[in-house]
């Protein structure tokens, strides 16, 4: 777990304009004057319609994207390997390297670490698939092994994009509790991307909605410390007051 | 089965051949046969296949660096691209004979400007194919690499490398064909040695049988080199699918 002895946010993202340029000069503004802030340890889920650019919010907090007007900062310290950890929607494994060497990649592991290793694949479930490659494991294993990879690496930010999407909902909560346990342990703060309402209110200290076009940030709800443990009610109490207010953004 | 069926085909298209045309013409498979058995008894043959084999092996060598080289340059970066693409229009269309003509008449009868004007004939086929596995690499594994702040050889090594051997395959297989095809030429031409010039030699005696048990020695080779290196390296790298 890191402790930060300042109260500086982990991160803080002050993006004025995010364009695409077009051919022939057709170019589309697709994000405008978002900030943000995270502490550290904290869990923000981002949520709004697809195609509004959240992931393209994402790419560009990973760095992947440096084509835009605004600034990033971002408290790394000495125990970090990384800026960010990702999960990327697609599980992006290599396909010709098994289950545990594409979790070894991202860390140059000496052999002193192997039991660092050995306690990850233990806590993700996954020794017994660890000689397996990418294409002979299903695509909720799959997500298991980036996340495990994700975790492999000390990053002072998780970024997620739609991670648990397109799995049967019995797996998906699996991942969820499996994320917040691991999160528990070993602490970090995430920015969680997702279509899925009940998901994000489930799990984040905060909530974003995106809207509108280009997208800014049209609301922000604190919903405090209760990360996992928010009844069912709760759940639907929330969302439905969510609804109420942004029906044609988050229906 | 299918393979044998075809073998037999081919022997026996041959036979009616050497049957339409006369023995003069186009001896049969026994005759050549026999004189390819005779031939690799004989230290001459031996020796020009071995110094034609250096010779292939060395243009091989240099087309496959210099083309993995420059094919990873042009697919990575656009402007080197735009700034390479008109060379290599042009060494793609310039005839392999005028290559080894001009390499000879600049560079003298030796043996650099034989293997140069080889390797030259290869290289503009090596990158065309290079570059175009490196543009068809998978961006999310690429993002991937870029997030995770893999280093350079990491991310060339597990990442970049992987997808590329296909294309790698692919040239390098293509590539041992023609460029085996090519040194003849340039032997004939310009060396004192090697099957080329043995195959000059043979054609001014009008010696058919001889070009043809030449011409079975190498087709020999090749298949040896296809069964026991260039396949088993394709199955080693596919083994994960």
């Amino acid at each position: 777990m890191q402790t930060v002895g300042d109260n500086k946010p982990r991160l803080t993202l002050k993006l004025r304009q995010k364009v695409f340029h077009g051919s022939a000069g057709a170019d589309k503004s697709v994000l405008s004057d978002i900030d943000l802030t995270i502490a550290d340890g904290e869990f923000i889920a981002i949520t709004g319609p697809s195609g509004c650019g959240k992931t393209t919010l994402l790419n560009i907090i990973a760095g992947l994207d440096q084509d835009y007007q605004g600034e990033i900062s971002l408290q790394k310290d000495n125990s970090h390997d990384i800026d960010c950890a990702y999960v990327f929607q697609n599980p992006s494994l290599l396909a010709w390297r098994s289950v545990e060497e594409n979790i070894r990649l991202v860390n140059d592991q000496k052999p002193g670490n192997n039991a660092e290793l050995e306690q990850l694949l233990t806590s993700f479930g996954l020794q017994d698939i660890r000689q397996q490659y990418p294409n002979q494991i299903s695509l909720g294993m799959a997500r298991r092994v980036s996340l495990a990879r994700a975790f492999n690496v000390k990053a002072p930010v998780l970024l997620m994009d739609e991670p648990f999407v397109s799995l049967d909902e019995h797996t998906a909560q699996y991942l969820r509790e499996l994320l917040l346990e691991q999160l528990r342990l070993r602490g970090g703060s995430v920015i969680f991307v997702t279509h899925n309402l009940h998901e994000a209110i489930y799990m984040a200290d905060k909530l974003i909605v995106m809207g509108g076009a280009p997208a800014s940030v049209i609301e922000q709800v604190t919903l405090g410390n209760e990360r996992g443990k928010r009844d069912e009610q709760g759940i639907q109490q929330i969302k439905a007051g969510l609804i109420a207010r942004y029906p044609s953004i988050l229906l | 089965m299918t393979t044998l069926l075809s073998i037999l085909s081919i022997i026996i298209a041959w036979l009616i051949g050497s049957y339409l045309l006369g023995v003069e013409l186009l001896p049969g498979p026994s005759v050549v046969f026999s004189r390819f058995l005779h031939e690799i008894q004989q230290e001459e043959l031996i020796f020009h296949t071995t110094v034609t084999l250096g010779r292939v092996l060395l243009s091989f060598i240099i087309a496959m660096l210099i083309g993995v080289g420059v094919g990873l340059v042009m697919g990575s970066s656009q402007r080197a691209d735009q700034f390479l693409d008109p060379w290599l229009v042009f060494f793609l269309n310039i005839p392999a004979l005028v290559v080894i003509i001009l390499a000879y008449m600049w560079l003298g009868l030796n043996e650099v400007a034989a293997i140069g004007a080889v390797a030259i004939n290869k290289i503009p086929n090596v990158v065309v194919t290079i570059r175009e596995g490196v543009r068809a690499r998978d961006p999310n594994l690429r993002n991937m690499a870029r997030v995770f702040e893999l280093s350079r050889w990491k991310s060339f090594r597990h990442v970049l490398l992987p997808q590329l051997l296909p294309y790698l395959a692919a040239s390098a297989r293509s590539g041992i064909s023609l460029i085996w095809k090519i040194v003849l030429v340039v032997e004939l031409l310009g060396r004192s040695n090697g099957i080329g010039f043995q195959l000059h030699l043979y054609f001014q005696l009008f010696d058919i049988a001889g070009i043809l048990a030449c011409a079975l020695t190498f087709v020999l080779i090749m298949q040896a080199i296809e069964l026991t290196i260039l396949r088993p390296l394709e199955s080693h790298a596919n083994r994960w699918r």
